[in-house]
C-alpha cells in the first residue's frame, strides 16, 4: 500500500510537471511526433500511459484551456485518439462513453481496426458475464450517438444507421445474406461512395458483434488449442479449426552473430557519444543503441 | 348468480354439447315422423315388411341397453352421495401407516442435512450456510412431527364448507338425481295425438339412451373427481412431512411445492364442485320453468296443438318441459364441473404458488380417468374432446398422460438448457479446467459430464485420484505408441533395394534437370556480361552456384541412400511389426480412452464463480499502477504470501500492459521471456518443477504458491491467450488442452499454433505489428544479469513468410524500427546459411554501398539504420514518467 501511495504521489508531482508546459510550442511538438508514432505502432501501453498524464495535466490547467480554444481542442482531438488506441486499457464507462460520442473518431487514424481492439479488452474481463454486461452497455448506448457518420446522404447519423438497419434486418442476429443484400442496397439505392459504405460495415459489423453472449460459443472469445484424436485445433467461435503443420527453413541463427560489421558499428556509436553533453537526449539514444548492441552479442546459442 | 350464467353462457362446452344434443334428437324425430308427412307415405310399404323387423330388433337392442345405463346410473348417484359425506379423511388406516413411515424418514434427514449444512459453512457456500438455513431447519423440524395434525385441520375447514352442501342434497338419497335427470320420463309416453309407429318407437328408445349415456358421463366425471380428491388428501397428507422439510431445504422445495399447491387446489376443489351439485339440484327445475314455454320451435316434426306441449317424438324426456330441465341440469352441472376446476386454480394461486399447467393437467386427467371405460366410444370421446377445449379439463386419460409426458419433457428440456447454459459459461469463463469441459466437445458434453455420477465420484475421491487414475491410463495407451514410434523411425531409417532405386532415380533425374538449367542460364549470364549488364548476370551467376550446390546436396543424398539399404527380409519383419503394434495401439486407445474420459475431473462452478470475483476485486485494487517493475515486486510478495487471487489479478494485469515479459524476466529469468518462461513460472508457482528447472536455477523453488497444476495452468494459458493481442507472439500457446486438461505445449506444438494464428492476419499485418517479443525472447543470465535476445522459431516463420518479392519491397513501410534492430544481429548468419531464397524486384542502394536487387535482410538492415532517436526517449520527454518505458531494451 505503502508502494501505491508514492507511485501516486509521484505522478501527481509529474503531473504538474506536464502541466506547466502544456501551453509551450516546443511541447506541442514533441507530443504530435510521441502520438504520430504511437499510433503508427499502435501503441497501446503507451497511449494509456500519455492519455493518464494529459488528462490528469488538463484537470490542473482546465480554466485556462477553456479559455485558450485551440489548443484545447488540440489536446482534445490527441486524448480522443488516444483512447481509441488505448481501448483494451480502458475502464467499461469510458468505453461506453467513447462509443456513444465519439465513435466516428476511429475513423480518424488509419488501418484502426475497433473489433479487435474490443476483441482484447473482452480477453482482459476474467467473468464472462462482465464481459456481457459491457457488451450490453455498448449496444444500448450505441443507439443513441448522434455523430455524422455519412455525409450527403437521408441518413446521417449513427443512430439514424442504427435504426435503418434494425428496421430491415431486425433486432436478433441478422442473416448474412441479407445483411449483404442490405449493404449493396446502399450502394445502388442511397447511392453512397464506397468510404462511406465502409464506414457503414464497420458500424453494423460492431453492432452486430455485440449480440453474441461471451457465454455461447459464438461469442466466446478466447481461441484455445485442444488436441483431440492426437490431432491440434484450434476452438474459435465455436468452431474446431485443424492446425497445419509448418515447415522452419533449417539454420543455426537462433542466437546472434557478433560480426564484424556490428562491432564496427558499435564502435563508430562510442566515438558518436563523445560529441554530445552529458544528459542530452542525442547522449541518451546512442548510449541506449551501444547498451542494446553490448546485451545483444553477448547470448549464449540455445540449439534448436 | 349472474356471472355464473354468463360463464355458462359463455362456455362453448355446454352450449356445444346441448345444442348437438338438442340437434340430434331433432334430426331423429324428424326421421320418425316422417311416416305421417306425404312425401314419406311411398316408404310405408317397405316399413311393414321387412322394416318392422329391423325396429324390432333394434328397439330390443337399445332397450337393453337403457336398461343397463339406468342401473350403471342409479348405482354411480348412490356412490357419488355417499362419496361427498365422506369426510373422516385423515383416519385411515393407509394415511396413519404411511405418514409415520414419511415423517421417520424426514426425522433422519435431518441429521443428513446438518453434515450437509457443516460441510458448506466449511467451504463458505453461502446457499447451505448455517447462518441462512439452521433457523427455518430447528423450526420445522418441530412442524413435521405435526404435520399430520396440520393438514388434518386444514382438511377439515374445507370439508366443513363441502358438506353444508352436500347435506342440502344428501338427504333425499339419489332420488333427486332421478328427478332432476328426467330419467323416469325416458321411457315413458307423452300421450298426444301423434302416431305411435315401429320407428317412432325405435327413434325414442335410442334417444333415450343417448340421453342415459350423457347423464352417466356427466355423473361419473363428478364422481371420478370427488374420490380422487379423497385419494389425494390421503397421499398428500400422508407426504405432509416432506413438505415442512422442503420449506427448510431449498434442494427439497423444488418438488415439495408442487405437493403443497396441489393439496391446497384440492381443499379448494371439493366445497366448490358439492356447491354446484346442490345448485344444480336445487334451482334446475326452477330455472327450466324460468325460460318459459315455446323456447323450443318444432321442425316439421314437431307437433304443437292449441296449448299443448311441443313434443318432438313420442318420448315424454322431449315434450318442453322435461327436455329444458334436463338440459339444465346436465348443463349446470357441466358448467359446475368447469367452474369448480378454474376456482380450484385460482385458490391455488391465492395460496400463493398457482398451479402450473402440467399439475392441472396431470389432475384432471387421474381425475377423469374413468371416462373412457364408458364404452360408448364415439360419443365420449367427442364429449371429452369438446370439455377439454372448452374447460382445459382433460378427461381422455390417454391423452391426458400424453400431454402430462410432453410437459415433463418440456420442464426436462428447459432444465437441460439450464443446464447448458451453465456448461457454456464454464467453457468460456476463461481457458481454466471449466474450458476443459466444453472444449472437448459441444456444450452439450460438459453439461453430460457434470451431470453424472463423476461428479459424485469426484467428492467422493477426490480429484487428485482421478487425475492419477488418468494418468495411469495414459501411459497404458503412450507405452505401444512410444514403440510404435521407435519402428517407424526405425523403418524410415532403411530402405529395400527397390525403395532405394525408385529414390535415387528421382534423385538423379534433379540432378539432370539443374544440369540442364545450369547450361542455359551460363549461356544467359554471358550474354548479359557481353552486353554490360552486370547486375543480371552477376544475379544469374548466383542462381547458377544455387543450382550447382543443389546438385551437389542430391549427389550426397543418393551417397546416403546407398547406405541404408538392407535385405528385403529385415524389411519385411520391419513392416509386420509395425502393423501389429498399430493394431495394439489401436487397441489399447479403445480400452483406455474411455477410461482416462471417465477421470476427468469435475469443474466446481461456486468455486470458479467466487474466484473470478476474488481476482476481480484484486484487479480493482491495481488497475492505476502502470509501473512494470512495481507490479512485478508486488507479484514477488503476492507469490511469497500465497496469495493466489492476487497472483492471478497482477498477472493478467501485467499481461494487459505487455508487460509480462517482464515477470519471466525477473522471476524465471534463464527460460526467458517466451512460452518455455511462461511454463516454467507455472511450474514454479504450482511446485511442478522438473529436474532440469532445479537445475539451471535452484532459487525457483522459492516460487511455490500453493497453487493446483491445473488451476496454474489455467493462468498460464489465459496469459498466453493474451500475448496473442499485444503481439507477444513467442509467449503464446504455451498450453494446449487434452482430454479436458491443460498440458505444456512442445516446441513443434507452440511453433504449429502461433504461427496458424498469426498466419491468419497475412504477411503484411504481421509486418507492421510485430515487435521483439513477436519473433522472439530475452534470456537473463541470473549471476551477471545480462541480457540476451533470441530469435525462436516463430520468428523464423515470420521471416519466411516475408521472404517473397512484395514483402521485400513493403519492408521498409511496414515493419517497424525497433523490431528490425533486434533482428539485425542474426541476418549475417541467416545469409551464410542461405535462409533467404528470394530478392526484391527493385534494384537499389544496399547497406553495404553496392547497387542490387535487395533480399529480406537488406531491407532489415535499411530500416534498422532509419531509427535515428529512440522513441522511449521522445516519450519520457514527453511524459517524463521516471521509468524508462523501453528499458528492457
Amino acid at each position: 500500500m505503502e508502494i501505491s501511495n508514492n507511485t501516486t504521489k509521484n505522478q501527481t508531482i509529474k503531473n504538474i510537471g506536464i502541466a506547466n508546459r502544456l501551453f509551450d510550442d516546443d511541447y506541442l511538438e514533441s507530443l504530435k511526433k510521441v502520438f504520430d508514432i504511437i499510433v503508427r505502432n499502435n501503441d497501446v501501453k503507451h497511449a494509456q500511459i500519455l492519455l493518464k498524464v494529459l488528462v490528469a495535466a488538463m484537470a490542473v490547467r482546465k480554466s485556462e484551456l477553456e479559455a485558450n480554444k485551440e489548443i484545447n481542442d488540440f489536446y482534445k482531438k490527441i486524448v480522443i485518439k488516444l483512447k481509441f488506441i488505448a481501448l483494451p486499457l480502458l475502464d467499461d464507462e469510458d468505453i461506453i462513453d467513447l462509443v456513444k460520442n465519439y465513435f466516428v473518431w476511429q475513423f480518424r487514424l488509419p488501418d484502426y481496426d475497433i473489433m479487435e481492439k474490443l476483441s482484447t479488452k473482452l480477453l482482459n474481463i476474467l467473468a464472462l458475464e462482465d464481459r456481457d454486461k459491457l457488451k450490453a452497455g455498448l449496444k444500448r448506448e450505441i443507439l443513441n450517438n448522434r455523430e455524422m457518420i455519412t455525409s450527403r446522404a437521408e441518413i446521417r447519423t449513427v443512430a439514424g444507421w442504427l435504426k435503418n438497419y434494425i428496421s430491415k434486418l431486425g433486432l436478433g442476429i441478422a442473416d448474412n445474406l441479407k445483411r449483404t443484400q442490405y449493404l449493396v442496397d446502399l450502394t445502388k439505392i442511397k447511392g453512397l461512395d464506397e468510404h462511406y459504405i465502409k464506414r457503414l460495415k464497420t458500424l453494423f459489423n460492431f453492432y452486430e458483434s455485440l449480440k453474441f453472449s461471451s457465454l455461447t460459443p459464438l461469442g466466446f472469445d478466447e481461441e484455445t488449442p485442444i488436441v483431440i484424436d492426437e490431432k491440434l485445433y484450434i476452438f474459435r467461435r465455436g468452431e474446431l479449426e485443424p492446425v497445419g503443420e509448418v515447415k522452419i527453413r533449417q539454420t543455426t541463427a537462433s542466437a546472434p552473430a557478433a560480426n564484424k560489421n556490428e562491432v564496427q558499428e558499435s564502435e563508430a556509436l562510442r566515438q558518436m557519444v563523445s560529441q554530445y553533453p552529458v544528459g542530452s537526449l542525442e547522449r541518451k539514444a546512442v548510449e541506449e543503441e551501444i547498451a542494446k548492441l553490448k546485451t545483444g552479442g553477448g547470448s549464449k546459442k540455445i540449439g534448436r | 348468480m349472474r356471472e355464473f350464467l354468463s360463464k355458462i353462457k359463455k362456455s362453448k362446452t355446454a352450449i356445444f354439447c346441448i345444442a348437438t344434443f338438442c340437434i340430434f334428437s331433432f334430426l331423429i324425430g324428424n326421421f320418425s315422423f316422417a311416416e305421417t308427412n306425404p312425401a314419406a307415405a311411398a316408404g310405408g310399404a317397405v316399413l311393414d315388411g321387412v322394416g318392422l323387423a329391423v325396429a324390432t330388433l333394434l328397439s330390443w337392442i337399445a332397450w337393453a341397453f337403457t336398461i343397463v345405463f339406468g342401473l350403471l346410473l342409479t348405482l354411480l348417484v348412490q356412490i357419488l352421495v355417499n362419496v361427498a359425506q365422506f369426510s373422516n379423511i385423515i383416519n385411515v388406516a393407509a394415511v396413519e401407516k404411511g405418514w409415520i413411515i414419511v415423517r421417520d424418514l424426514c426425522n433422519m434427514s435431518f441429521i443428513l442435512i446438518l453434515l450437509i449444512i457443516a460441510f458448506a459453512t466449511i467451504l463458505r457456500q453461502e446457499n447451505y450456510s448455517a447462518k441462512k438455513i439452521l433457523p427455518k431447519l430447528l423450526l420445522m423440524a418441530v412442524l413435521i412431527n405435526f404435520s399430520k395434525t396440520i393438514f388434518g385441520l386444514l382438511i377439515d375447514f374445507s370439508q366443513v364448507v363441502m358438506l353444508t352442501f352436500v347435506n342440502g342434497f344428501a338427504q333425499n338419497g339419489p332420488g333427486n338425481f332421478i328427478a332432476m335427470f328426467q330419467t323416469d320420463k325416458i321411457m315413458t309416453m307423452w300421450g298426444g295425438k301423434g302416431d305411435v309407429s315401429s320407428w317412432s318407437i325405435v327413434v325414442a328408445i335410442i334417444t333415450g339412451v343417448i340421453a342415459l349415456i350423457i347423464t352417466n358421463i356427466v355423473v361419473l366425471v363428478m364422481l371420478a373427481i370427488l374420490v380422487m380428491r379423497i385419494i389425494m388428501l390421503w397421499v398428500y397428507t400422508i407426504l405432509s412431512p416432506l413438505v415442512f422439510l422442503g420449506f427448510a431445504f431449498p434442494p427439497v422445495q423444488n418438488y415439495t411445492k408442487e405437493i403443497w399447491e396441489d393439496f391446497n387446489k384440492q381443499l379448494v376443489v371439493g366445497p366448490v364442485l358439492a356447491f354446484f351439485l346442490w345448485l344444480a339440484l336445487a334451482t334446475a327445475s326452477d330455472s327450466s320453468n324460468k325460460l318459459g314455454s315455446g323456447a323450443m320451435i318444432s321442425g316439421a316434426g314437431g307437433t304443437a296443438v292449441g296449448g299443448e306441449q311441443v313434443c318432438a317424438g313420442i318420448s315424454k324426456l322431449f315434450c318442453e318441459g322435461e327436455f329444458q330441465t334436463f338440459i339444465i341440469t346436465i348443463g349446470l352441472l357441466m358448467g359446475g364441473l368447469m367452474v369448480a376446476q378454474k376456482a380450484g386454480g385460482a385458490a391455488g394461486s391465492i395460496a400463493g404458488k398457482g398451479m402450473s399447467l402440467a399439475q392441472s393437467t396431470l389432475k384432471a386427467g387421474g381425475i377423469m380417468a374413468a371416462s373412457p371405460l364408458l364404452g360408448a366410444k364415439a360419443l365420449a370421446g367427442f364429449t371429452v374432446d369438446k370439455i377439454h377445449q372448452g374447460t382445459g379439463v382433460d378427461l381422455n386419460l390417454p391423452r391426458a398422460w400424453k400431454v402430462l409426458q410432453e410437459r415433463r419433457a418440456d420442464i426436462k428440456k428447459q432444465r437441460y438448457a439450464l443446464g447448458q447454459q451453465k456448461a457454456g459459461q464454464v467453457m468460456a469463463g476463461g481457458n481454466s479446467l471449466h474450458g476443459a469441459l466444453a472444449m472437448t466437445g459441444s456444450p452439450g458434453d460438459a453439461w453430460d459430464q457434470i451431470t453424472t455420477l463423476k461428479g459424485i465420484r469426484q467428492r467422493i475421491m477426490g480429484g487428485k485420484y482421478m487425475e492419477g487414475k488418468r494418468g495411469e491410463y495414459q501411459t497404458k495407451i503412450e507405452a505401444p505408441g512410444k514403440e510404435l514410434k521407435t519402428l517407424e523411425e526405425e523403418r524410415a531409417g532403411v530402405l529395400s533395394s527397390a525403395e532405394f532405386e525408385g529414390q535415387k532415380t528421382s534423385r538423379e533425374v534433379k540432378i539432370e534437370e539443374a544440369e540442364n538449367q545450369i547450361i542455359s542460364k551460363t549461356a544467359e549470364a554471358k550474354t548479359a556480361q557481353d552486353a554490360g549488364d552486370f547486375t543480371k548476370a552477376r544475379t544469374l551467376n548466383n542462381e547458377i552456384d544455387g543450382l550447382k550446390k543443389e546438385q551437389e546436396e542430391k549427389r550426397a543424398e543418393i551417397a546416403d541412400l546407398g547406405g541404408k539399404v538392407v535385405s528385403d527380409d529385415k524389411i519385411t519383419s520391419l513392416n509386420s511389426q509395425i502393423a501389429k503394434k498399430t493394431g495394439e495401439v489401436e487397441a489399447a486407445k479403445k480400452e483406455y480412452q474411455p477410461k482416462i474420459d471417465k477421470n476427468i475431473p469435475m469443474y466446481n462452478f461456486e468455486a470458479k464463480g467466487a474466484e473470478a470475483k476474488a481476482v476481480g476485486e484484486e484487479a480493482s485494487k491495481i488497475k492505476d499502477i502502470d509501473d512494470a517493475s512495481e507490479l512485478v515486486r508486488m507479484l514477488e510478495g503476492a507469490i511469497a504470501a500465497k496469495e493466489k487471487s492476487r497472483i492471478k489479478a497482477i498477472s493478467r494485469k501485467l499481461t494487459a500492459d505487455a508487460n509480462d515479459n517482464e515477470i519471466f524476466e525477473k522471476l524465471t529469468p534463464t527460460a526467458g521471456s517466451g512460452y518455455e518462461g511462461m511454463q516454467q513460472f507455472i511450474r514454479a508457482i504450482s511446485g511442478t518443477l522438473n529436474e532440469k528447472d532445479l537445475a539451471a536455477n535452484p532459487s525457483l523453488k522459492n516460487l511455490n504458491a500453493g497453487f493446483d497444476p491445473q488451476e496454474a495452468m489455467s493462468l498460464g494459458a489465459q496469459m498466453a491467450e493474451m500475448n496473442k493481442k499485444t503481439n507477444h507472439w513467442e509467449a503464446t500457446a504455451a498450453y494446449e488442452m487434452k482430454d479436458g486438461q491443460w498440458e505444456e505445449t512442445d516446441a513443434e506444438s507452440h511453433a504449429k499454433i502461433a504461427s496458424t494464428e498469426f498466419g491468419k492476419n497475412g504477411p503484411r499485418a504481421n509486418a507492421k505489428n510485430f515487435n521483439r517479443l513477436a519473433m522472439g525472447k530475452h534470456i537473463v543470465d541470473p549471476a551477471t544479469g545480462e541480457k540476451s535476445y533470441e530469435l525462436a522459431d516463430v520468428g523464423l516463420i515470420a521471416l519466411q513468410s516475408w521472404d517473397n518479392p512484395t514483402s521485400i519491397d513493403r519492408m521498409l513501410e511496414d515493419m517497424t524500427e525497433s523490431n528490425a534492430k533486434f533482428l539485425v544481429p542474426f541476418l549475417k548468419k541467416l545469409e551464410d546459411e542461405k535462409f533467404f531464397k528470394t530478392r526484391g524486384p527493385k534494384e537499389m542502394i544496399l547497406s553495404d554501398g553496392s547497387k542490387g536487387y535487395p533480399n529480406l535482410a537488406d531491407m532489415i538492415r535499411l530500416k534498422a539504420n532509419e531509427a535515428k532517436v529512440d522513441f522511449s526517449e521522445q516519450f519520457e520527454n514527453v511524459t517524463r514518467v521516471r521509468e524508462k518505458v523501453n528499458k528492457k531494451v
